[in-house]
């Protein structure tokens, strides 16, 4: 019962921020009229008609509240509840000389309540609303000629200015905590979205693309010095079905993505059985074709591991290469140049189940990996080329 | 609204691209709120009556807070700020309306240092926001409570100041607060659209969209895949003339010109491999009229290669082949995916395409019955040529 009370309306609300918004104001104006109507029977007893008159004006005020709340008149509630302490200060005013007890000072924690109620769309409206509660307390304090009268009022000792003082201290305390939570909700909301999306985005490009993507930039080709290229294909595969087949290269892509995210190497595409990756783009690095083979090692191995086991060949070349993004849609950080048609003739000629590099990348690994010299091939018809097979990691870095 | 760009930049000290968006509202708010500190410090500096020196002292501690909280922002040392900001004043206001007494109404001051820090720190430190939210309230109430003598320079006029520009502060605060709140949720949002129209443009619509809602992406059999698969001619010799980055700015225009080709034809783009460009029709939206959309664009294609040989008076002309067959398609993978195709429908396209010469679209017989409004010319192995 109570939930359903406190929940009418919020299917009005365009925003699950605004949303809570009006769960809370629902909240606080159902314990005003508690508060206001639970007061009443001692005031009969007492025979204060005034009191009890005022009383019930204010929970008629407080229901309308509550119904243009719940029937989707979130802004007519807002402005109701921020201007109840105003409207109040300013009738007492008006009716009675003196300032009972400085009640004023609830002008300060009422001059927050509309950047809590107001919907996320009139922010502009909360702070005129907010400025009516200041500029009464500032047009009552200011304008009294006697300004000690203000200072009697408002901090004379007693226990009724202590009992001001800590509501009113209490109720900033409170308000501030409340505005917090519609903020996190909201922003917990979109923040989650925008995170998924970020994930998705760096799945799809290199972080440095990605960023540059976001901001619009073109991400023309350019020229990188010195890197690493790796081809790897399947060559043995027991699926035969295509549906079957891609299953199968499913389960053995994402067992080399890890290897690649593993190693730092950076994997720039897959074509049905070939994927390619590279090292040193587009991040510069010293060490770009040791880590390519390393990894190319570790592909070998997870490839023969995994669940339905295929034979993969790879091949490496290193060399300079152009780096970028070409097209409208569907594109993709890719590479280009003679490197890279050469690494891509490396892993053609290969072995099944081995890893063959080119005397470019021999020459940078050969320290760190035993490889064993195969006997000059023809690639293509136009190059007589050494190459190698690697073997394993040498002892001394086994 | 526009601000003077200096004092945009004050506000915004310490923010760079890097920034994350979480922290973005904390340190603006520090920035605009050290600012005005720093004025008002200043302005009762050079007018205040009281000839206290704690006050003066309490004063220019103000300014040195304030002054290190645009520091600790602009050396990207954002939580320290926030920290610094919380605290500091709190206590040196605290400190000085005991010192004072409540007939100063320095205690009202503390009414909007007890809502601020609610807005200071990023959503996941609410307990920082707490802490000093009810330390300032609770010094609020105290102060009331404990009835310290009025200092012997204080007068009305000063309660009814400090009462008054509290007011202000908490307004000014609150609206400030709220709408770089809302900026900085309307600022994640568009990174969010941003993200997504991103990926949309990278993705198949249809599957882009199943990523984005956090659904996984199944691989499905299609029966009547159309596949094209254009290569150019002639690039291979064209690399060997020109520099690699003028290349592939050439590759860029072509393959630019092929993009917009299919996506008018509804003709999914799948991967350009090198020189060559392979898309597919009725994948991943099976289309009736598949086999007529991968021709049309195979023709529209030849075309496009030939519009960027006139621009660049270069010797270009593609081979293209159109297959169709059963094909299974889905997202392969976790890094770098694309839309992966598989079948032997791929493979035949390629055998069409080298088979052919430049200027020339073969397609298979499966592909000619479904499109026969066309005319054909028989060529070997049951294989027909197109004339547009």
């Amino acid at each position: 019962m109570l939930r359903r009370l406190l929940h009418a309306g919020t299917h009005y609300a365009g925003s699950v921020a605004d949303a809570q918004r009006v769960q809370i104001v629902n909240a606080v104006i159902l314990a005003a009229l508690a508060i206001t109507l639970g007061l009443q029977p001692a005031n009969l007893v007492v025979g204060d008609w005034s009191t009890t008159y005022n009383g019930f004006a204010a929970a008629g005020l407080f229901l309308a509240a509550y119904w243009l709340n719940a029937t989707g008149r979130a802004w007519g509630a807002a402005l109701i509840l921020s201007l109840v302490t105003p409207v109040a200060i300013v009738a007492q005013l008006c009716f009675e000389d003196a300032i009972k007890g400085g009640s004023q000072l609830f002008l300060l924690p009422a001059a927050l309540i509309p950047f809590l109620a107001f919907p996320s769309a009139s922010t502009r409206a909360a702070t005129l609303v907010s400025l009516v509660s200041t500029l009464v307390l500032i047009v009552d304090v200011l304008t009294r000629h006697n300004q000690a009268d203000v200072l009697a009022a408002l901090a004379e000792p007693g226990p009724r200015t202590e009992i001001v003082h800590a509501a009113v201290g209490l109720l900033t305390c409170l308000l501030g905590y409340f505005t917090w939570r519609l903020l996190r909700v909201s922003e917990a909301g979109v923040a989650r979205e925008q995170r998924h999306s970020e994930a998705l985005l760096l799945d799809l490009f290199p972080g440095s693309i990605a960023r540059r993507l976001q901001r619009r930039e073109r991400i023309s080709p350019e020229r990188h010095g010195d890197a690493s290229v790796l081809f790897c294909r399947v060559v043995e595969s027991a699926a035969a079905a295509p549906d079957l087949q891609l299953r199968v290269l499913s389960g053995l892509y994402a067992a080399l993505d890890d290897v690649c995210a593993r190693h730092g190497v950076e994997k720039i595409k897959t074509f049905v059985h070939s994927s390619m990756a590279a090292c040193g783009v587009p991040q510069a690095r010293p060490d770009h074709a040791e880590v390519l083979v390393s990894a190319a090692l570790e592909m070998l191995a997870v490839a023969g591991r995994s669940s339905s086991p295929v034979v993969i060949r790879i091949g490496v070349h290193s060399g300079p290469v152009v780096a970028g993004v070409i097209g409208r849609n569907r594109y993709t950080y890719d590479l280009w140049g003679d490197v890279v048609n050469t690494a891509q003739r490396m892993e053609a000629h290969g072995l099944a189940g081995a890893v063959q590099i080119s005397a470019v990348t021999f020459s940078k690994v050969n320290h760190r990996f035993r490889c064993e010299p195969r006997d000059p091939i023809q690639i293509k018809g136009k190059l007589v080329e050494r190459t190698w097979l690697v073997r394993g990691a040498s002892e001394e870095h086994a | 609204m526009t601000r003077p760009d200096g004092l945009q930049r004050l506000i915004d000290l310490g923010v760079t691209p890097e920034t994350p968006l979480a922290d973005l509202r904390g340190i603006k708010l520090t920035n605009a709120v050290s600012l005005i500190g720093i004025l008002a410090t200043s302005g009762w500096i050079t007018i205040s009556t009281i000839a206290d020196i704690n006050v003066l002292y309490a004063l220019a501690a103000s300014l040195v807070a304030f002054a290190a909280v645009l520091g600790l922002n602009a050396a990207g040392r954002y939580f320290a700020a926030q920290l610094t900001f919380a605290a500091v004043p709190l206590l040196i206001t605290a400190a000085q309306a005991f010192n004072l007494g409540l007939s100063a109404g320095i205690h009202f001051y503390l009414l909007p240092i007890a809502f601020v820090p609610f807005f200071l720190f990023s959503r996941d430190r609410v307990r920082f926001a707490l802490a000093s939210s009810s330390v300032a309230s609770a010094f609020f109430c105290a102060i009331a409570w404990t009835w310290s003598p009025a200092h012997p320079l204080v007068d009305s006029a000063l309660f009814s100041f400090s009462l008054a520009s509290s007011a202000v502060a908490i307004t000014v605060i609150g609206a400030y607060a709220r709408a770089l709140a809302l900026a900085s949720e309307a600022q994640m949002d568009q990174q969010r659209r941003d993200n997504q129209a991103l990926i949309r443009d990278v993705l198949p619509v249809r599957i882009a969209e199943r990523l984005l809602t956090g659904a996984s992406s199944a691989i499905e059999v299609y029966d009547d895949a159309v596949i094209l698969h254009a290569d150019i001619a002639g690039f291979t010799p064209l690399a060997e003339s020109m520099a690699p980055e003028e290349l592939v700015s050439l590759l860029d225009d072509l393959i630019s010109a092929f993009d917009e080709v299919c996506a008018r034809h509804c003709v999914e783009k799948l991967k350009t491999v090198g020189d060559a460009y392979i898309a597919a029709a009725g994948v991943p939206d099976r289309l009736p009229d598949a086999a007529e959309r991968a021709i049309t664009a195979a023709v529209d294609i030849l075309a496009a290669a030939r519009a960027v040989r006139e621009r660049r008076g270069l010797a270009l002309e593609l081979r293209v082949g159109v297959a169709c067959g059963t094909v299974a398609a889905g997202i392969v993978g976790k890094q770098r995916y694309s839309l992966e195709l598989c079948g032997e429908a791929l493979d035949r396209a390629e055998a069409l395409q080298q088979a052919g010469r430049p200027g020339v679209i073969l397609v298979d017989a499966r592909t000619r019955a479904r499109a026969n409004t066309r005319t054909f010319l028989a060529e070997a192995d049951d294989n027909f040529r197109l004339v547009p």
